[in-house]
């Protein structure tokens, strides 16, 4: 296990250093220059030179790597060329509204996939199936600013249930996370029918349903329990998607999340925002994804990390 | 990496389960943390409104950004201010005077004037916010370019302030009234470093209370405030608090607009319509004060080099089109390259300029020996008539009028090819002068901005992207500038509009008609000829 962790902790390691070398790489080489963009197309040539020297944009890519590099080692991501303030205090002040949207999101989509995919796969119509596959489909292919738009019209406007900004809290978070929730929840729904599908056939099942169990225990204790597994895989994925997805999510509904903050910065070309944004996000992906390894040999001790 | 596909863990239902508890109770601490600030507390005082904005400001520094959010109206006071109808009037200074040679400015001050903090705002404190704006060490934005062409400031006495300019000046009292020209408190600016354009330190009738990134400002009334400009009826403001909720897109800022959650926004053209057909909302409109769009040419690249394919283009582009049907009517044609909206506007210019004529814009291609090819697009010494059109994306308007305007063109024979870019690419290719042309729309409250497009000095640093270089013009645009008073400069402002028409380097396509809504609760809200809000007169009723 110690090794195991070692070893992991290496490649993370390797993996972050990657990371870093594109999150600085992409934002230099895309056209646009936050100086210009700074100080509008009025500014003269010494006033740009000037603001470029103060913030050290003018010496070579690689020295600024470097000075990036070291510093961000020491936990210091430098300033907002937009705000002029810190960017770790400018991403601090984001990271729990989209953490929060993510989560909502995440329960959402399990919850509603997994029950959707468990009732195409038992029900004994094949219309039910075919409109629980067709919906599931749909929401798949639905995108997600438009289900946004949507949502907000019919239940912020003509219901008038829910805000559609909102200030916070639990209310103002359902439409978000249910417009983000959506097409993770179709393709959770869809990897669950037919896990389902291909469990319900093994002969334990047969076994269990020959001994007089009743359908609901079948189904519910000893088929979806296995059933889960693909499931659990591929909505560890799905985090992943509905973290990027709330870039465009925050937007439509205006919370002031990180990912709304990364395309604010991109378009700025706010070089150290963008940097610390897709640097910590990488940290917290080999993070996540480190503990989901531990967590699997923890929950099935046959699974030992080596 | 091995270990990756081994991914076989038995859990059921239960812990799903577990997991939707601890889900659940950890959201329902976040929605308390968040749910706490920005609730209005309606009842008592004036009331509180809430305003929609599509960005966070950079700072609220006055003298460091470079966005000019429009809440800097409400937190500090310049010399001299505008009224909505755009009228300069007194704020900090209640008189000034002018010397003879109008290089000299002496204002009077108000007395009793004190910053936020409380501390008095007398001539000192004055001339140390001009000074600050002016160093380069603050690296000022917008504010820099409004106080330029400051020589000295000097306070000879607690209430008179002496600005001398190195160049008499027409611009220099619009310049000041803006509001990032408004005074700050250099010395809590010192002490507080950045979080100055968090919460700066000045005189408005409003201070900040809280500001959270990518959510909203609150700003709070501030009640010492006694020395309002003669436009607010009382003298200080009403409203307890004002929220500005930043909600980047417009489709959303409707809806809140419609569900209650906004008092006030502009509205975005396509929802025009149904705005004004509902009583739920009071609408304003403004004939907007710029050139909602234009197309610019590259007269120092082909084919734009040759002035006979300028003045072809103006005559094959039809305005009304574009307005009917992308601005949905909401605008009149634009003639030259000022509006009407904007002083020292030429009357003649829409019986100078080139009308929408297919033919004359053909004749004039063949005169300059354009011939048909092979594909419909017109040749000359085997080049083809063809250029891109550079544009931003993400702007509706302007990316349905290029498509028209490429149909209207191919009518003629002149191929173009649009080019969309994210603004900050955009800025840096226009800026380096590559491109062949662009199609852009500006607003501005005065005839400098002619200088600022086609002065020769503003080629290589400036908006002069038409590249046009003629010292004739120069020497008008010079005159306009340091001209004694307004008459004098919006008689070289004509003179310079005669000659910008002729020279057909731009395609004003619309002067269009910008809208804003309020709901109905609101009361004596008024928007600017700018298009600011002006909410010192405005209340809401329960």
């Amino acid at each position: 296990m110690v090794t195991f962790l070692i070893r992991r902790l290496v490649s993370g390691v390797i993996v972050v250093f990657g990371v870093s070398v594109l999150a600085f790489g992409m934002v230099h080489l895309v056209p646009g220059d936050p100086i210009r963009i700074m100080l509008g197309q009025r500014a003269t040539a010494e006033q740009v030179s000037r603001l470029r020297g103060e913030l050290g944009l003018d010496e070579p890519l690689w020295q600024q790597y470097l000075t990036f590099a070291s510093r961000a080692v020491r936990g210091d991501f430098g300033e907002s060329i937009r705000s002029g303030l810190p960017v770790l205090q400018e991403i601090g002040s984001r990271v729990w509204p989209t953490l929060e949207l993510t989560l909502a999101g995440m329960a959402i989509a399990v919850s509603l996939g997994v029950f959707v995919g468990v009732v195409a796969a038992t029900t004994k119509s094949p219309a039910v199936d075919l409109a629980t596959m067709g919906v599931s489909l749909a929401g798949l292919s639905l995108p997600t600013f438009w289900v946004g738009l949507i949502l907000i019209y019919v239940f912020g406007i003509k219901l008038g249930w829910l805000p559609v900004v909102g200030e916070g809290g639990l209310l103002a978070l359902i439409m978000p996370a249910v417009a983000l929730a959506l097409p993770a929840a179709a393709v959770l729904a869809r990897i669950t029918r037919s896990s389902m599908l291909e469990v319900l056939g093994r002969e334990y099942v047969r076994t269990a349903r020959a001994k007089g169990l009743p359908e609901d225990v079948v189904v519910y204790k000893h088929a979806l329990q296995n059933a889960m597994i693909p499931v659990l895989t591929l909505a560890g994925i799905q985090f992943g998607v509905l973290l990027g997805g709330s870039v465009i999510v925050e937007s439509v509904f205006a919370r002031p999340g990180v990912g709304r903050l990364a395309v604010e910065a991109i378009a700025a070309r706010d070089f150290p925002v963008v940097q610390g944004v897709v640097l910590l996000s990488g940290i917290v992906f080999v993070v996540v994804n480190l503990i989901v390894d531990v967590l699997y040999s923890v929950l099935d001790p046959r699974i030992s990390p080596r | 990496m091995a270990g990756r596909a081994r991914i076989l863990a038995i859990i059921g239902i239960p812990v799903l389960l577990l997991v939707g508890v601890i889900l659940a109770v950890s959201l329902l601490g976040g929605g308390d943390e968040s749910g706490g600030g920005g609730s209005s507390s309606g009842g008592k005082g004036g009331g509180t409104i809430t305003l929609g904005m599509d960005q966070d400001p950079d700072t609220l520094d006055p003298q460091k950004t470079n966005l000019d959010p429009q809440i800097l109206l409400y937190l500090g006071d310049p010399l001299v201010t505008k009224t909505p109808g755009g009228k300069i009037v007194p704020a900090l200074a209640e008189s000034w005077k002018v010397s003879e040679d109008g290089k000299v400015y002496t204002f009077k001050l108000k007395n009793g004037v004190k910053f936020h903090d409380g501390t008095p705002l007398d001539a000192e404190a004055v001339k140390a916010s001009i000074e600050r704006a002016l160093d380069p060490k603050t690296k000022a934005g917008i504010a820099a370019s409004l106080f330029a062409g400051i020589e000295s400031v000097e306070a000879p006495s607690k209430d008179t302030v002496e600005v001398k300019l190195a160049q008499p000046s027409s611009i220099f009292l619009l310049n000041i009234s803006a509001p990032p020209a408004a005074i700050i408190n250099v010395e809590a600016a010192n002490r507080m470093g950045d979080e100055f354009g968090r919460k700066p330190v000045l005189s408005g009738p409003y201070e900040v209370e809280s500001w959270k990134s990518g959510e909203q400002v609150v700003i709070k009334r501030n009640p010492d405030y006694r020395w309002a400009p003669d436009y607010v009826k009382d003298e200080s403001a009403y409203l307890d608090t004002i929220t500005f909720r930043i909600i980047p897109d417009l489709s959303t800022q409707v809806s809140a607009l419609r569900s209650g959650e906004l008092q006030a926004i502009r509205v975005p053209p396509v929802n025009v319509g149904e705005i004004r057909g509902s009583d739920e909302f009071r609408t304003f409109e403004n004939l907007r004060q710029g050139i909602g769009t234009y197309i610019e040419m590259n007269t120092q690249r082909a084919p734009f080099d040759d002035p006979a394919v300028r003045e072809a283009i103006s005559h094959a582009v039809d305005k009304e089109a574009i307005i009917d049907s992308v601005y949905r009517g909401q605008g009149e044609p634009a003639c030259g390259p000022l509006p009407s909206t904007i002083p020292g506007y030429w009357e003649g210019a829409c019986d100078a300029a080139p009308g929408h004529d297919p033919a004359k814009a053909k004749e004039l291609l063949s005169g300059a020996g354009w011939n048909p090819g092979q594909d419909g697009t017109l040749q000359k010494n085997g080049q083809p008539l063809e250029f891109t059109l550079l544009t931003q994306a993400g702007n509706r308007e302007w990316s349905q009028s290029a498509q028209l305007i490429q149909q209207q063109l191919k009518g003629v024979g002149v191929k173009m090819e649009i080019q969309s870019l994210e603004l900050g690419a955009l800025i840096e290719k226009v800026g380096a002068g590559e491109s062949q042309a662009n199609f852009l729309g500006y607003s501005y409250t005065n005839p400098d901005i002619l200088y600022q497009f086609f002065h020769s000095s503003s080629i290589e640093a400036g908006l002069n992207t038409t590249r046009i270089q003629s010292d004739e013009l120069d020497a008008v645009l010079e005159k306009m500038r340091s001209a004694a008073d307004a008459a004098e400069r919006d008689r070289f402002a004509r003179q310079a509009q005669e000659t910008l028409i002729d020279e057909a380097a731009w395609v004003p396509i619309v002067v269009n008609q910008d809208y804003w809504a309020a709901r109905q609760e609101v009361r004596g809200a008024e928007v600017g000829a700018d298009g600011s809000w002006y909410l010192q007169n405005a209340s809401v009723s329960e």
